[in-house]
């Protein structure tokens, strides 16, 4: 790896500080790396070199510098960028009027100093676990490139994992934060549902989307949430809660702590790897309890029910006059969506509720419930289906089994990854709080790296870059 | 899982009531996802859910 791969974000930030690095040389790296990259992972759809220099050279040329002074980002290409076109991966999208301005947390971040690189893929409009997107191709897997990167936010997560940028944003309506930071070895968090700002992010499903990030460390990944807080009016569902840093308290060691597994439909199904992945954490935490969300089969029926009417609902007038372009993939299922009796989003507005009410009552309980983040570690590009627990299931439905009953009750999830002995591959275990409580979930996710137990490993990909 | 011939008919029937045409090239991929969607649907109303729990999402003007 290059030596600016190896750095952190907040290494470059405090270099960038000191007056070590100009952060135009941090971004000459970044943009090198992923000129020579990107051919192979195809995790940027678009990159932003003019901009990204003079953002750069704004650091350079600032008396006082931010918390993320010249550390290189990139976005989820459903996240508007000033003149840029919003495709959220779709090619509707793509004769759009450009975006007049930045989403609140891009602008956040570049007003901490930070420079934003470019726009990453994803499966069309978030709809989808692996990022084969048919109009702008597969991103890749850093780890081996025959695989998938996971999705929606595939592109985000490839990006980081491969070292072409130590911060990058997703959004995640079911899982596509999660899913993507599993199957590339990297952290990510997808706070409470209503936590950080959607504004200017390009919706899915109202009711289910989140917008997160995905680091190679969890003290990254604190400073870029932190800094992404702050109320913004322009999101109707964002929380007007004071701002929680999560940052100040990383270090300390939760005392006390009460963590459990998450045992029956979060365990069915699962491969020998995911379950191994999520008894190494529970063993490090001290984990000896076993529960269960009831009814979590159901809970994944009513998310599949709201994502799909929801999500069709949105798109209705471009489904009857545009269809064939849509990707296939989200074609189908929008399409299908459109035509989902009444009662059955109805039923699942109810049964959200009843899910919650038991959530929060087991985690009066119990501070930290541990689940794994997909059942398997990343399947090949093109793989329609996969065996999971002796049966053979479609993969791109399947990923996110254990992810789309968290995010229907809006719960908050740190991702962390494991290397397990001998793995080829690394794998993700969710860390799952109670509402508002993601600082908990970054300081547990911190323990954890600090022990060893999960942590980010660098490829070989790189190696031949220095 | 719903029968085919009835999942068409449903398509059929619906679809206009909500001024959608499907072309005939992704009328087997619509017929599929929707057996996944109601199979699913199926699934949540058997839940035997208490009367008190509403089913409106709050909405404060």
């Amino acid at each position: 790896m290059n030596s600016y791969q190896t750095l952190t974000a907040r290494e470059i930030a405090a270099q960038v500080q000191r007056r070590e690095i100009p952060a135009t040389s941090v971004t000459e790296s970044a943009l090198a790396l992923i000129q020579q990259q990107n051919t192979q992972l195809n995790a940027f759809t678009t990159i932003l070199p003019d901009r990204a220099r003079a953002e750069a050279a704004r650091v350079d040329n600032s008396p006082s510098s931010g918390p993320l002074a010249g550390v290189p980002f990139a976005v989820k290409n459903l996240f508007d960028i000033k003149d840029v076109v919003t495709i959220a991966g779709s090619k509707i999208r793509a004769a759009a009027p450009a975006a007049r301005e930045d989403a609140t947390v891009i602008r956040n971040l570049t007003q901490a100093g930070a420079v934003l690189l470019g726009a990453l893929n994803m499966d069309e409009f978030a709809y989808g676990f692996v990022t084969e997107n048919a109009h702008y191709g597969p991103t890749h897997n850093p780890y081996d490139i025959a695989r998938i990167a996971g999705g929606s936010s595939g592109g985000s997560a490839a990006a980081v994992a491969a070292g072409l940028v130590p911060l990058a944003l997703g959004s995640d309506t079911n899982g596509s934060i999660r899913v993507p930071a599993s199957l590339c070895g990297i952290f990510g968090l997808k706070p409470t549902y209503g936590r950080l700002s959607r504004a200017g992010s390009f919706p899915f499903v109202h009711s289910f989307d989140h917008v997160g990030a995905l680091a190679r460390n969890t003290k990254d990944l604190a400073l870029c949430y932190d800094i992404m807080q702050g109320a913004d009016p322009s999101d109707l569902a964002q929380t007007t809660r004071p701002i929680d840093p999560s940052l100040p308290n990383l270090g300390q060691k939760p005392r006390n702590l009460r963590a459990a597994i998450l045992g029956g439909w979060f365990q069915q199904g699962a491969t020998t790897e995911a379950l191994s992945a999520v008894t190494g954490v529970a063993f490090a935490l001290g984990a000896t309890a076993r529960v269960e969300l009831k009814s979590s089969n159901i809970a994944r029926a009513a998310a599949f029910c709201v994502t799909a009417a929801e999500g069709a609902n949105l798109h209705m007038p471009n489904l009857r006059v545009r269809a064939e372009d849509y990707d296939p993939a989200t074609r189908a299922r929008f399409l299908a969506g459109a035509l989902l009796p009444g009662q059955f989003l109805l039923q699942a507005q109810r049964f959200r509720a009843r899910y919650l009410a038991q959530a929060l009552e087991l985690l009066k309980h119990y501070d930290v419930l541990l689940a794994p983040a997909t059942p398997c570690t990343a399947p090949l590009i093109g793989q329609a289906t996969m065996k999971l627990g002796g049966e053979e299931i479609p993969v791109r439905a399947n990923l996110g089994l254990y992810t789309q009953p968290i995010s229907f009750i809006g719960l908050p999830v740190a991702t962390v990854p494991i290397w397990l002995p001998g793995a080829e591959l690394p794998i993700g275990v969710q860390i799952i709080t109670a509402p508002w409580r993601e600082a908990l979930a970054l300081q547990v996710a911190y323990q954890l790296e600090r022990t060893g137990i999960v942590g980010y490993r660098p490829h070989a990909r790189g190696a031949s870059t220095n | 899982m719903i029968d085919r011939t009835a999942l068409l008919s449903y398509i059929e029937a619906t679809a206009p009531t909500v001024d959608l045409t499907i072309a005939p090239e992704h009328l087997e991929a619509v017929v599929q996802a929707l057996a996944v969607l109601l199979d699913q649907g199926a699934l949540l109303l058997k839940f035997p859910l208490d009367e008190l729990i509403e089913s409106a999402t709050r909405y404060t003007p």
